[in-house]
């Protein structure tokens, strides 16, 4: 009698651990909860017709909802010109063993090239079969060699799952950015954690644009927490695991948008966002880098005086922690943002970012930086 | 026997991982630390102080602050309303004792019976023995007449308590609007609740300027979410049971302050707060009102073009629930607001308001209001 009790007890154990503490049951079991409390609700007003709106086209009379981007057609493999492509958050690894150029972004398909000049592509490379992110759209994708491995951070969202209603202001979806793993920068990239419903970053914070960032053996991810969310958007880090597959300690903030002079609030320079007049402050696109002289520096965008800009922020600790100071003015501020720097081949610092004109499409571009000083210079428009 | 123990077990273990999320929230208030603030920049105009102070210090209190409670020794004399210095200035015209009370910020009562020689400043609140006991500033008191009783709604700070951190912008300590009742307009006003820690609205929000509206027999407390916490100030209310001693709703929003063209975001236009840079946008003093053709609206405070500025809301249902349609143009705009409105003996309605020359101190007003068509008129200033 006693055995059976101490067998079924250890059983009853599993079962009940099982069914509550394995981490996907948990984390279903509160979403269902969550999903039950939230609803979502009246949002900021909607943008005037014609105005200047952020993410979508010009709006019409009554707009005023995020909808998901409709799945477009399978495009065709070319080889094309770097200015024939159109790209928001443009991101360029370059692979040194393989002597090749990638280029990836938002939308999250693969260019390949050899002298970044004509780039072959786009190529599907991500396979998240089983996961929450499997058919979403992807946004602001990078590619990291760590070790022996290659990591894909993307920010995807999912615009069923609301987790938070922000009352009179906008209904949060879920958005995360995840790591994606494969042997080649080529992929496939198939997700890091395996489990259906994982999140690096809490549930309930909107975040975007994380990147990949080392300092004294750990690796962070340096992402955005949402203005549509907060208000004033902020930059903040989490620690991550050897293997990077969860986080070690909750965010850190390391600064708000409003903190430099050059961001500037979005309903007071007119620039709607979704089709609505969502008051707040952008922090968007995070990149860290080191000068020649050891200085920590970020490069950020927002948007400022001539819409979408990009500043710098630099560490006066020479560490993640900061304290962070911003530099005065945007070093890019003509309806350009969300650069990234690269090394060439031959050992020159370059920046890719998007630029619109008017109202066409974002387009790459490539610049030339010095970084030779204590400070970070962007020099002239490369063409190569 | 071996099932008993089984679901004893399981019971057991089911309460460890659901009380999970609420030993979260335990351990994140016991883990508040306060933020950095970001000082404000040079040159900015002060709101809520005269000189800046120290950045990122809370400044003392313009003068050594004697509290409006009723155990305090304090000198009586007659002066008149034109040597009056307070802000948020509120008048109780009393039938029972055919006398005017005036409060406002401090919460010390005046006495008059000609709106021209004040007595005072007496005593108004007992809070021996509750949280309030050694508060000695409330902000925005306010009497009502409610069913035979008098209330004092009055928002007191507690500035050892913090309780949320807004990263990288404001420490936030206890601040409720609180509600005291007693037989007499001139009080002394005693909590109600028999909970001596009662908090009206969750105890981490930062709540001011509350008062009491009666709509269909239903008691509500309209009050302010601060814009420090929040970035876009709310107005929102709740529902209090009949003898006013508690709340018995969840809070409902109203709308936000960046909702009416007449708020500025105060970092935009040069105003410093409490010496910080605290980006957003104000809500202050809501004052309900109907016209004498029944529309309901709602006069409520910001700061804009001119600084501080009387709003006008008026609600299209004419309920509470709105929606609320905010008028373009300030109601006042010349460093005036916060204004509220009282009926005299004669039948004239008035508003009371404080208006601030300079930087000189802020001193109330009396303005004629014309009530008799569907929006409220501003009149000429009243000089008794």
């Amino acid at each position: 009698m006693k055995k059976i009790i101490r067998l079924s007890f250890v059983a009853v154990c599993i079962v009940t651990w099982a069914l509550t503490c394995n981490p996907k049951q948990t984390i279903a079991q509160n979403q269902i909860q969550v999903k039950k409390q939230l609803v979502p609700g009246e949002q900021a007003p909607p943008a005037n017709p014609g105005q200047r709106n952020f993410g979508g086209p010009i709006p019409s009379v009554g707009a005023g909802m995020n909808k998901p981007r409709p799945p477009r057609p399978e495009p065709k493999i070319r080889t094309v010109p770097l200015d024939s492509i159109s790209m928001s958050d443009p991101y360029i690894y370059p692979d040194e063993k393989k002597h090749i150029y990638y280029l990836t972004g938002t939308g999250g398909r693969l260019y390949k090239s050899i002298d970044l000049k004509m780039w072959n592509g786009p190529y599907l490379i991500i396979d998240l079969a089983g996961t929450w992110m499997d058919g979403l759209f992807v946004a602001a994708a990078e590619i990291h060699h760590i070790g022996n491995k290659f990591y894909y951070a993307g920010t995807w969202s999912d615009h069923g799952t609301l987790i938070e209603n922000v009352p009179r202001r906008y209904n949060v979806p879920l958005n995360q950015t995840q790591l994606l793993v494969a042997d080649s920068p080529e992929g496939p990239f198939k997700p890091l954690v395996a489990d259906h419903d994982f999140c690096l970053g809490p549930e309930d914070w909107d975040i975007i644009d994380g990147t990949l960032y080392e300092e004294n053996d750990t690796t962070y991810m340096v992402f955005v927490h949402e203005w549509t969310q907060i208000i004033d958007g902020t930059m903040a880090y989490m620690p991550l695991s050897k293997d990077l597959t969860h986080r070690t300690a909750e965010p850190t903030t390391i600064f708000r948008a409003s903190e430099a002079a050059w961001s500037k609030e979005m309903n007071t320079i007119g620039e709607a966002t979704f089709g609505l007049k969502m008051p707040g402050w952008v922090t968007d696109g995070p990149q860290m880098f080191r000068t020649k002289t050891g200085k920590l520096g970020m490069l950020w965008s927002s948007w400022g005086e001539h819409r979408y800009a990009e500043g710098i922020a630099y560490s006066t600790s020479g560490s993640i922690k900061g304290p962070w100071v911003q530099e005065k003015e945007a070093f890019k501020g003509d309806n350009s943002g969300h650069g990234m720097l690269f090394t060439t081949f031959e050992g020159k610092l370059l920046y890719i970012v998007h630029h619109v004109e008017g109202d066409g499409p974002r387009k790459p571009q490539l610049y030339e930086f010095d970084d030779s000083g204590d400070k970070l210079l962007l020099g002239s428009r490369y063409n190569p | 026997m071996t099932r008993i123990i089984n679901i004893s077990l399981a019971v057991f273990c089911f309460t460890m991982s659901v009380s999970l999320s609420g030993e979260a929230q335990t351990e994140v208030k016991k883990q508040l630390v306060p933020t950095v603030t970001i000082p404000a920049p040079p040159g900015s105009k002060g709101f809520g102080m005269p000189q800046p102070g120290k950045s990122g210090t809370i400044p003392a209190p313009r003068m050594i602050r004697v509290s409006a409670s009723v155990t305090e020794q304090r000198q009586n004399k007659t002066i008149l309303f034109d040597s009056i210095s307070m802000s948020d200035p509120y008048i109780l015209a009393d039938d029972a004792t055919k006398t005017y009370y005036l409060t406002g910020s401090g919460g010390c009562i005046y006495k008059s019976t000609d709106l021209k020689n004040w007595a005072g400043p007496y005593g108004a609140y007992d809070t021996r023995g509750t949280w309030m006991e050694g508060i000695n500033f409330v902000a925005a008191a306010e009497i009502h007449k409610v069913n035979g009783k008098y209330y004092y709604a009055a928002s007191f700070g507690d500035r050892k308590e913090l309780v949320d951190v807004v990263p990288r912008r404001y420490n936030v300590y206890r601040h409720q609007t609180m509600i005291l009742e007693s037989d007499k307009a001139e009080g002394p006003f005693k909590l109600k609740n028999p909970d001596p820690n009662y908090d009206y609205l969750p105890h981490h929000l930062d709540i001011i300027d509350g008062t009491i509206y009666t709509e269909k027999g239903q008691a509500y407390m309209v009050f302010v979410n601060e814009w420090m916490q929040t970035f876009d100030g709310t107005m929102e209310y709740v529902k209090l049971s009949p003898d006013l001693s508690k709340t018995i709703s969840e809070p409902v929003m109203l709308f936000r302050a960046s909702e009416s063209p007449c708020p500025l975001e105060m970092v935009g236009n040069g105003e410093m707060t409490y010496g910080l840079k605290l980006p957003g946008w104000v809500t202050d003093g809501p004052e309900l009102f109907r016209t004498k053709t029944g529309k309901l609206g709602m006069l409520w405070a910001s700061w804009g073009a001119k600084r501080y500025l009387e709003c006008v809301a008026y609600s299209q249902s004419g309920t509470i629930d709105g929606p609320w349609i905010q008028e373009e143009k300030p109601f006042i705009g010349d460093n005036t607001g916060h204004g509220m409105l009282f009926r005299t003996f004669e039948g004239k309605l008035l508003l009371s308001i404080h208006h601030a020359e300079g930087e000189g101190p802020r001193k109330p007003q009396l303005w004629e209001v014309d009530d008799s068509g569907d929006k409220l008129v501003l009149g000429k200033r009243y000089i008794q």
